[in-house]
């Protein structure tokens, strides 16, 4: 036990800094779970609209209430330089489009002219832009087949409001999202656990693993009367320990932000506790390279962000692009989001408890490729150095 | 009379409430390798870094070369050449890089410095070590490379911190001698220790330092005499009867006997030949003794007397 | 000398590899992962195409299909249309190779897997038909000798709305992630900066204590550091400016030796301010280090490299710290040179950023003058 006890001891060494890394990761992703989730700008059909309105009559009026009451508000102040701002955020949040009602809007409806009645700011050639369009030329024909057909101007605009409420009847093949049992905000918090566990094992565990396996303990633990397997069993049973506390503070944490967990939570924690067993997995894998510290911190970086970003947790799955995905397919990560969205209704994604599970075995398979690979590389890796003491290491010359 | 080249006057540094350096008087003379000796935190650092102008002191004033010292002294500066007791090396540099590095903070010739370089590198046997970063040489030989760099533009006066901390027997030997070597080349020498051997070896003038004070200084045979015991013999003596014990003791300059597992152990003070008078005694009462010592007083017992403790922990 | 000083400062610092790893190797990691992430965001989301849909005839309807076929003869049509059963209908749109099903005949109506924004622009096509049916028949039921009058009005070729385009630029908003990435480039200017401390600082390294005892005056020394950390630093930016540009192929929009331009100001920015964070403290290298990246973290966030709505936030709430946050004055000099027609934002963002430099480099200069150190 002797080799466990020395990793413990290690690790609480290191605690304070484990610590910070859990409260900041906490911290972050109970943030990324109350902010927005990044999906909504894409669902919300409601689009943030600004309207200037020059002709200032009571045809205008009417027009701009109308538009604001089937879309969102947004003010814009009236300079170029605030526009384009305004515009060019339109995707990320701000607003979607922005356009004057023309000087002379009511005169030229009443004598039935439909030309150049509105100057839209544009920017992308956004599907928001296009949708506004053809919502204003809609209302600008209905309004001009009323007057066509004998009536005043307000008269018209009255009916032409009534009629465009009418809406196509429309069936979702798939049921919207919110699942009682695992709400949306707590499946982001979820979804996140991909980048929070690999980054906090990798920098936790990485730093005692590789404390543990530099060579000069290691030749002097091999010189001790333990064997070999028991050392390596014990320095495992040690990370077990550190990752599976680790874990259980992010579900604890979790826990206090849900009230508990109810039904299909307990699947999202079983797939979350596989993927903290695929991250300490890396992380082992990781440390078998004695990296310098910053070698160590950039590998973190680059796996938990890169891993993060390719396999739909910054960005949707359905928002990538098809090489991204061909490649995500190959990272483990790629099957934890999968199966968060299936349970959540995330990304449009549908329930399937067998892909689930599915999923969950893939991630299982990997830790467990991950663990053999490991045991690999210590043993090729460690066996060659104690037959070609000290090739590289030692420092170049003895006086 | 000689030069003084450097000179302290009332130098007090405080730490808080802390002592570091008090009322510290120096006067060290062109050509001297002047030792300061004491055990760790006696002060000997910050002694040295006060007289470099790094460090604030409270108190004092500080000469070197007859003029006062300053941070912006620069004329001073060129002329000082610094081996701090930190390997400062650049870490990215090769071995000649460095030297060359901070041989060109003083020199600006490139003819004049590419030959004081390659002066250096020979002086302190790095030749074939010129493309290793530091990394890759081994404690003794990084030592030498930190003392490369100090001293490549030949400097007047060479100041050293204990520059042989951590170093194997034979890169100390080579260090030794290329400090007299520069010694004998004209440089003056502050060395600081507490390897008592060292100081001993190479010093020609010796200050002690202890709680940041100036106990003694002298030549070492100066500050030997000072203290009460100038030898002590060793003799076997498989046995001893009392009264020959009480003989050797009776004989005059003798300071002490001590018997004990058939060793016997002389302290004498002043005198000389008590050697010969000694054995004479053994011999008048036909007693048998077997590999007889003398040791000479060293700087260890000269402190240990004055102080009360030793110079540094048996452990070292 | 200063040339002496200035060369091994500079041969030291781009030896040293944590510089390359984190000033070059991380953030071209980091853009080639937000490159793949973000690259088909824009096109999937914002972009206008062209709409995949199917159509399932209940009874044939000769009006709808006549509408469908002058759609799809436009340039860039809306729809792209196909007749089939339900049963193929509905497994297209599970697969996701339609986006809805129309279904004819007495009514009109969809059938939709999703609520994006595609499938909102298919129900407002669906609903323009469902108005106008509606309108034609109320008129008929008030006055059937208008309808046909009305029925011209309704299919007349309308264009009420003159589009203005506001710029030339590039208009993918993800663009924004890449900005602010030269921007965390820049800052990170701030470890070289830091470096020139410890390198200089008697009480901070035995090398600097070194130096200090040598007859080089203090100001020429910090200045060789100082000149060669800036130009270290502008290595590495352009490195990282023209692997973005010319290897992973992204358009900064704007003229590219003025984002080149923008770029240098920036990291000599950040160097600046690192150099003061250095000299204007007595703690270790490693406390400034942590705290100047921690501080560099927050302001980089504050400037939307992590969430890009932030910048719009702060710009809302305390515009005056969008001016002088130095990610954000960076990456909006970016975004101004693309999006603007002129230099009228640009050039006093590009102010700042030398102003900044000016006055950290001063100020770090004077607290470095300090010459003798109460410990070492």
């Amino acid at each position: 036990m002797q080799v466990y006890k020395a990793f413990i001891r290690i690790a609480m060494k290191k605690s304070r800094s484990i610590i910070i890394y859990i409260v900041v990761f906490f911290a972050i992703s109970v943030v990324y779970a109350l902010s927005d989730t990044p999906d909504s700008i894409f669902t919300d059909t409601s689009l943030k609209v600004c309207v200037y309105d020059d002709d200032d009559t009571a045809e205008s009026r009417a027009l701009t209430d109308f538009v604001y009451s089937r879309h969102i508000r947004s003010d814009v102040s009236r300079d170029h330089d605030s526009i384009t701002d305004a515009l060019y955020y339109g995707a990320i949040s701000g607003t979607d489009c922005v356009f004057i009602i023309n000087k002379g809007y009511s005169e030229a409806l009443a004598a039935g002219r439909t030309d150049d009645l509105f100057t839209f700011y544009t920017m992308h050639g956004s599907y928001q832009e296009t949708m506004m369009q053809a919502q204003l030329g809609e209302y600008v024909r209905s309004v001009a087949a009323y007057t066509a057909a004998g009536e005043d101007l307000p008269d018209a605009i009255a009916h032409t409001e009534k009629a465009v409420t009418k809406r196509t009847d429309v069936r979702l093949t798939a049921p919207d999202t919110g699942d009682p049992e695992y709400p949306k905000m707590f499946s982001v918090y979820f979804l996140f656990m991909v980048y929070i566990l690999l980054a906090v094992m990798m920098n936790s565990l990485c730093p005692v693993l590789t404390t543990m396996n530099r060579r000069d303990i290691r030749f002097r633990t091999n010189c001790s009367s333990i064997r070999p397997l028991s050392g390596s069993l014990q320095i495992f049973a040690g990370s077990v320990t550190l990752v599976v506390s680790i874990w259980l503070v992010f579900m604890v944490g979790g826990a206090v932000m849900n009230g508990g967990f109810h039904g299909k939570c307990w699947i999202a924690v079983l797939n979350s506790f596989v993927f903290a067993l695929v991250a300490a997995s890396i992380s082992l894998v990781a440390s078998c390279f004695s990296l310098n510290p910053n070698l160590m911190n950039l590998a973190a970086q680059i796996i938990s962000l890169g891993l993060s970003f390719l396999s739909g947790v910054f960005v949707e799955q359905s928002l990538l692009g098809d090489g991204v995905l061909s490649v995500a397919r190959l990272f483990p990560a790629y099957w934890y989001v999968r199966a968060n969205n299936m349970l959540s209704g995330l990304d449009g994604a549908v329930y399937d408890g067998a892909e689930i599970a599915r999923c969950i075995m893939i991630e299982a398979a990997y830790a467990l490729a991950l663990f053999v690979l490991t045991l690999l590389i210590r043993r090729i890796r460690y066996s060659e150095t104690a037959l070609v003491s000290g090739r590289n290491s030692e420092p170049a010359a003895q006086n | 009379m000689e030069k003084t080249v450097v000179k302290t006057q009332n130098l007090v540094k405080r730490y808080g409430d802390l002592i570091a350096l008090d009322h510290l008087e120096l006067d060290i003379k062109e050509g001297e390798i002047f030792g300061l000796l004491g055990p760790n935190g006696s002060g000997k650092t910050t002694a040295i870094n006060c007289i470099l102008s790094l460090l604030a002191f409270n108190k004092g004033t500080i000469e070197i070369f007859g003029k006062n010292m300053t941070p912006a002294s620069y004329d001073i500066k060129k002329e000082i050449g610094v081996i701090m007791q930190n390997v400062a090396v650049f870490e990215e540099l090769t071995v000649q890089e460095n030297i060359d590095y901070f041989c060109g903070l003083y020199i600006r010739d490139k003819a004049q410095r590419k030959q004081y370089v390659e002066e250096a590198i020979k002086f302190v046997g790095l030749e074939d070590f010129r493309k290793f970063y530091p990394k890759k040489l081994s404690g003794g030989l990084l030592r030498r490379l930190n003392i490369a760099c100090g001293i490549a533009h030949k400097p007047k006066l060479i100041i050293l911190d204990e520059p042989t901390v951590a170093v194997d027997p034979q890169s100390r030997n080579r260090i030794l001698e290329g400090i007299q070597e520069l010694n004998r080349a004209g440089a003056t020498v502050i060395y600081t220790s507490h390897y008592m051997e060292e100081v001993e070896q190479i010093c020609t003038r010796i200050a002690i330092l202890d709680k940041g004070h100036k106990i003694a200084e002298g030549t070492k045979d100066e500050l030997k005499s000072m203290i009460f015991n100038t030898e002590t013999v060793n003799i076997e003596v498989l046995d001893l009867p009392e009264e020959v014990r009480k003989e050797i003791a009776a004989l005059p300059h003798i300071s002490g006997t001590d018997y004990e597992d058939g060793r016997l152990t002389v302290k004498c003070s002043g005198g000389s030949h008590n050697l010969i008078r000694i054995l004479d005694v053994l011999r008048g009462h036909d007693t048998a003794f077997g590999r007889v010592t003398s040791e000479l007083p060293t700087l260890n017992d000269v402190f240990l007397e004055i102080t009360g403790k030793a110079l540094r922990d048996k452990e070292e | 000398m200063f040339l002496h000083c200035f060369r091994y400062e500079l041969t030291t610092a781009l030896r040293e590899r944590s510089v390359l790893i984190w000033l070059i190797i991380f953030p071209a990691v980091l853009a080639m992962l937000m490159n793949a992430a973000f690259s088909s965001i824009y096109e999937k989301t914002s972009r206008f195409s062209t709409i995949p849909v199917a159509v399932v005839e209940n009874s044939p309807d000769p009006v709808f299909r006549s509408v469908m076929d002058a759609l799809e003869d436009e340039e860039e049509p809306l729809l792209k249309v196909d007749y089939m059963t339900e049963e193929e209908a509905l497994g297209l749109l599970e697969k996701g190779e339609v986006r809805g099903i129309i279904h004819t005949g007495d009514d009109i109506s969809l059938t939709l897997s999703d609520t994006g924004v595609e499938e909102t622009v298919l129900r407002t096509f669906t609903d323009q038909y469902v108005v106008s049916s509606a309108i034609i028949g109320d008129v008929i039921r008030q006055d059937p000798a208008m309808a046909m009058k009305a029925g011209e009005a309704m299919s007349a070729e309308l264009s009420p709305c003159i589009e203005k385009s506001l710029t030339n630029g590039i208009t993918d908003p993800f663009i924004q992630y890449i900005y602010n990435l030269i921007a965390m480039v820049a800052l990170y200017g701030s470890i070289l900066g830091l470096q020139i401390s410890v390198n200089n600082q008697a009480d901070l390294s035995p090398l600097a204590a070194r130096k200090t005892c040598s007859p080089i005056s203090k100001t020429v020394g910090v200045a060789a550091s100082l000149a060669a950390a800036w130009l270290v630093e502008t290595i590495c930016i352009v490195i990282f400016v023209t692997f973005v540009r010319f290897v992973l192929g992204v358009d900064y929009g704007g003229s590219l030796g003025l984002v080149y331009l923008t770029s240098v100001l920036g990291g000599m920015a950040g160097v600046s301010i690192g150099f003061f964070a250095g000299a204007s403290n007595r703690f270790s290298y490693e406390v400034k280090l942590g705290v100047s990246m921690a501080f560099n973290m927050t302001l980089c966030f504050f400037s939307g490299l992590m969430a890009g709505n932030i910048k719009l936030i702060i710009e809302e709430k305390i515009p005056w710290f969008n001016r002088i946050n130095p990610p954000a004055v960076i990456s909006n000099g970016l975004y101004y040179l693309n999006v603007d027609s002129d230099l009228h934002r640009y050039i006093p963002a590009m102010a700042v950023l030398i102003g900044m430099t000016l006055l950290f480099s001063v100020l770090g200069a004077i607290l470095s003058r300090r010459k003798k150190y109460a410990s070492l």
